[in-house]
C-alpha cells in the first residue's frame, strides 16, 4: 500500500455502514433537542420586540396579506402550519413541545388542551382587540378557566347539508335521507373521522355524539356504511368541497355555513342549504397560547393585531362563516353589499352558536377512528 | 490493518515496531477517511433508521385517552391482521402496486427499446428529456393535473362536449380504482424508463444479431439474449416502482374517492386520529412486504450472474 491512502482502501462493508448510521440515528434526537433548547432563549425575543410565531391553524384563520400587514405593523411574523383534524393538531403540539407558540382548536378541544398542560391561561382583557368581541363570546365556559381565559373566540359554524337543485331532483331533508340510493356518488364531505362519526351518531339518535357507547358506535358505523356508496370523495380540506361543488363533481356537500356563497364565488351553481332536523354538529373555534412555546410571549400582541375588526371583515367576506367580532358585524351590516349575507349567516346572532352540538374530542378516539376506517377501507 | 497483521507483529524485531507505528498511523488516517461517508450515514441514520426504529417501537405501544402508553402489546398487529377491512385494503394495495408495476414496465420497455435501437443518439436525448419532463414539476401538481384532465370540467369531458359526443359530463375513471391505477402508472413511469434505458444503452446488440443469424426468430432472440441481460434492470425498475406505490397516499386520496382507498390512506387516518401505534403497526406490515420482496429478488440483483 502506498503512503497515500485512497478511498478504495476503506473496508466499509454494509454492516459497518448500517451500524454507523444506527449510532448517528440514535444520537440525532440528542443533538436536535440540544439545538432546540439552545434556541429557547433565542433571537425572537420577548413581548416588547418583534419575532416569529409558529402557529398551528386552519387556512381560513388568516390571509397572506393580513400576515404581511401585521408583520409590518408589529414586527411579528406569523408562520402558520396547517392541520385538518383537531386530534392531528393536538398530537403535533404534544410531540413537538416548544416549537409552536399559538394553536387553534374547536370548542371542547380547548379544555382538553388545558387538562393536558399544553396551553396557558391569559388575561383576555389585556388584549385590546377583545373589546370588539360580543360579550357572550367572552363568557363561554369552555374557553375559560379559574386562572383566566384559555381561548380567544374566533369563528363558528354549524355543519349542514348543501345541495345543487339542478342535479338533485329530490332535495335531502335530513342526515338519514342522505343514505338514499338516488344520491349515489353525489356527496362530498371532509375527511375528519371523529366528526363524521359524530354526525352518524346524531343520525342514529345518539344524544352525545362525541361520547357514544359501543352499541351506538356500531349503529353509527352502519349508518356510514349505508352512506359510503353515496360519497364520491372525502375531501382533505373544506375548500375542496367548495371546488367540487363548483365544478359539478359533487352535487351534495356536508359543509360549513357560507358554502353557498363560496361555491357561487368559485364560478359554481346556486346551491341551497338543508338543516337536518335531527340536529347537527358545529364548531366554535378559538386561538390558544401554548404553555411551552419559545415565543409565546409574542402571541398576545400578535392576536391583538390579527383580531382587529378590519381583518375580521375581510375574513368574513372571504370565508362567509360567522365570527365573534361585534364591531366587524356592525360594519358588515352597515355595508349594503354585505348586510344581507351578514344577517343570513348569523354574524349578528352569535347566540345561535350554542344551539348546535359542539365539536370536541371523542370519548373513545380509538373506537371512533377504527369504526370509521373499517367503513372507508377497501 | 487486519487482526492477522497485528498478531504477526507481536514479538517482531525492533525494526518492525516502526512499521507497526506506521500501520497504526495509517489506520487512524483510514478512519478519518470515513468522514467522507458521514453525509450518507447521517442521511441514512437520521432520516431512515431512527424513524423506522421509532415506528417499530410505537407499533407495540397503545393509546389511552390521547396519551401514548409505552406498554408492550401485540394488540395493534392483531387488530390489523384480524379486521377484514384492513386485510382487504392491504391485499388490494399489494395487488394495485403489483399491477401498476407490471404496466409501468410493460410500457417503459418498448419505449426504451425503440429509443435505443431506432432513434439517432442525439434525438434519443431530446426524446428522453420528454420522459423525465414531469419531474420538473411538483408531485402534488402532477397528481392534481389528473383531476383537471379526468374531471367533469376537465380536458376529456370538454373535448367530448366540443365534439358533440356528450351533453353531460361523464365520469371517466375519476374517483375510482382505474383512475388511481392510471395516475400511479403515469407517476412512476419515468423511474422505470430511466432504469431500463440506462441498461439497454449498454447492451451489445451484436448478440441479438448473432442469435438471429443462427436461426432464432426475433422474439426468441430477444427472449434468449436481451431479456436475461435486462433482468437486473427489470428487477431494479420494478423495485423502484413497486415500493413507493405500496405507501402511496396522495394519488388515492386525490383521485380514488371512497372506492380507491389504499393502505396509506388508512395509515394517515390512524395518525391524524392520534392512533400512532395502530398506524405504526400498519406501516411496519407494509415495510415487511417490502422486505419480503427484496429478499425474494435478492438473487436477481446479483450482477455476477449476468457478467460472469
Amino acid at each position: 500500500m502506498s503512503s497515500t491512502s485512497s478511498i478504495a482502501d476503506i473496508k466499509l462493508n454494509r454492516r459497518s455502514f448500517v451500524l454507523g448510521s444506527l449510532v448517528l440515528g440514535a444520537a440525532s434526537p440528542l443533538v436536535l433537542s440540544a439545538c432546540s433548547s439552545s434556541n429557547t432563549g433565542g433571537s425572537s425575543g420577548g413581548g416588547g420586540g418583534g419575532g416569529t410565531i409558529n402557529w398551528l391553524t386552519w387556512s381560513d384563520h388568516y390571509s397572506q396579506d393580513q400576515l404581511a400587514k401585521v408583520a409590518s405593523s408589529t414586527k411579528i411574523t406569523g408562520h402558520p402550519k396547517l392541520f385538518s383534524d383537531n386530534a392531528d393538531a393536538f398530537l403535533q403540539l404534544k410531540q413537538t413541545g416548544p416549537q409552536f407558540d399559538q394553536v387553534s382548536a374547536d370548542a371542547l378541544w380547548v379544555k382538553k388542551y388545558m387538562e393536558s398542560g399544553l396551553i396557558q391561561p391569559f388575561d383576555l382583557s389585556s388584549i385590546e382587540a377583545s373589546s370588539e368581541l360580543y360579550s357572550m363570546a367572552k363568557k363561554f365556559d369552555f374557553l375559560n378557566d379559574p386562572k383566566g381565559a384559555i381561548g380567544y373566540p374566533f369563528s363558528w359554524s354549524t355543519v349542514q347539508i348543501y345541495y345543487n337543485p339542478a342535479k338533485v331532483k329530490t332535495p335531502p331533508t335530513s342526515w338519514d335521507s342522505l343514505t338514499d340510493p338516488q344520491y349515489k356518488g353525489l356527496i362530498v364531505a371532509e375527511n375528519i373521522p371523529t366528526d363524521l362519526m359524530a354526525i352518524a351518531g346524531i343520525a342514529t339518535g345518539s344524544k352525545s355524539p362525541y361520547a357514544q357507547a359501543p352499541d351506538q358506535i356500531s349503529s353509527a358505523s352502519n349508518f356510514l356504511g349505508s352512506l359510503k356508496p353515496n360519497i364520491v370523495k372525502l375531501a382533505s380540506q373544506n375548500n375542496e368541497i367548495v371546488s367540487m361543488m363548483a365544478s359539478g363533481e359533487a352535487a351534495i356537500g356536508i359543509s360549513n355555513l357560507g358554502t353557498d356563497i363560496r361555491v357561487k364565488n368559485a364560478g359554481g351553481p346556486e346551491i341551497q342549504a338543508a338543516y337536518p332536523p335531527e340536529g347537527t354538529i358545529g364548531f366554535i373555534d378559538s386561538e390558544m397560547i401554548t404553555a411551552k412555546g419559545n415565543n409565546s410571549a409574542l402571541v398576545k400582541p400578535f392576536l391583538n393585531a390579527m383580531q382587529r375588526s378590519e381583518f375580521i371583515v375581510e375574513n368574513f367576506t372571504t370565508n362567509w362563516r360567522p365570527l365573534f367580532n361585534e364591531k366587524a358585524a356592525k360594519a358588515l351590516t352597515a355595508d349594503p353589499k354585505t348586510a344581507e349575507a351578514a344577517k343570513r349567516l348569523y354574524m349578528t346572532d352569535p347566540e345561535r352558536a350554542l344551539t348546535m352540538t359542539l365539536k370536541g374530542p371523542a370519548q373513545d378516539q380509538q373506537a371512533y377512528t377504527e369504526a370509521f376506517n373499517r367503513v372507508f377501507g377497501a | 490493518m487486519t487482526a492477522a497483521s497485528t498478531a504477526s507483529d507481536v514479538g517482531a524485531p525492533p525494526g518492525k515496531s516502526v512499521r507497526r507505528r506506521a500501520d497504526v498511523k495509517r489506520e487512524r488516517r483510514d478512519w478519518r477517511q470515513f468522514v467522507g461517508f458521514a453525509p450518507a450515514a447521517i442521511l441514512f441514520g437520521v432520516f431512515f433508521i431512527a424513524p423506522l426504529c421509532l415506528i417499530v417501537v410505537y407499533s407495540f405501544w397503545e393509546t389511552k385517552n390521547y396519551e401514548l402508553v409505552p406498554a408492550f402489546t401485540t394488540k395493534n398487529y392483531h387488530t390489523i391482521i384480524t379486521t377484514s377491512t384492513y386485510v382487504k385494503t392491504f391485499i388490494k394495495t399489494v395487488i394495485m402496486a403489483l399491477l401498476a408495476t407490471i404496466a409501468t414496465l410493460a410500457l417503459a420497455f418498448p419505449l426504451c427499446y425503440w429509443l435505443v435501437r431506432y432513434v439517432p443518439k442525439k434525438l434519443q436525448r431530446v426524446l428522453f428529456l420528454l420522459v423525465i419532463l414531469p419531474f420538473w414539476t411538483s408531485y402534488l401538481l402532477r397528481v392534481y393535473a389528473w383531476v383537471a384532465i379526468l374531471g367533469d370540467k376537465g380536458a376529456i369531458n370538454s373535448l367530448l362536449k366540443f365534439l358533440g359526443l356528450t351533453h353531460e359530463p361523464i365520469r371517466l375513471f375519476l374517483y375510482d380504482n382505474p383512475g388511481v391505477f392510471i395516475v400511479l402508472v403515469y407517476l412512476y413511469f419515468p423511474f422505470a424508463a430511466l432504469t431500463l434505458y440506462a441498461s439497454l444503452e449498454r447492451f451489445n446488440w451484436r448478440l441479438l444479431h448473432a442469435a438471429v443469424d443462427l436461426g432464432a426468430s426475433p422474439m426468441r432472440a430477444i427472449a434468449t439474449t436481451l431479456l436475461p441481460q435486462m433482468r437486473l434492470a427489470m428487477v431494479t425498475a420494478g423495485i423502484f416502482v413497486f415500493i413507493p406505490i405500496l405507501g402511496e397516499y396522495l394519488a388515492p386520496a386525490a383521485i380514488g374517492g371512497t372506492n380507491g382507498v389504499m393502505m396509506g390512506n388508512l395509515v394517515a387516518n390512524f395518525f391524524s386520529g392520534y392512533l400512532l401505534p395502530l398506524g405504526s403497526a400498519a406501516s411496519v406490515l407494509i415495510a415487511l412486504v417490502i422486505l419480503i420482496v427484496l429478499i425474494l429478488f435478492r438473487h436477481s440483483l446479483d450482477t455476477k450472474d449476468i457478467y460472469g
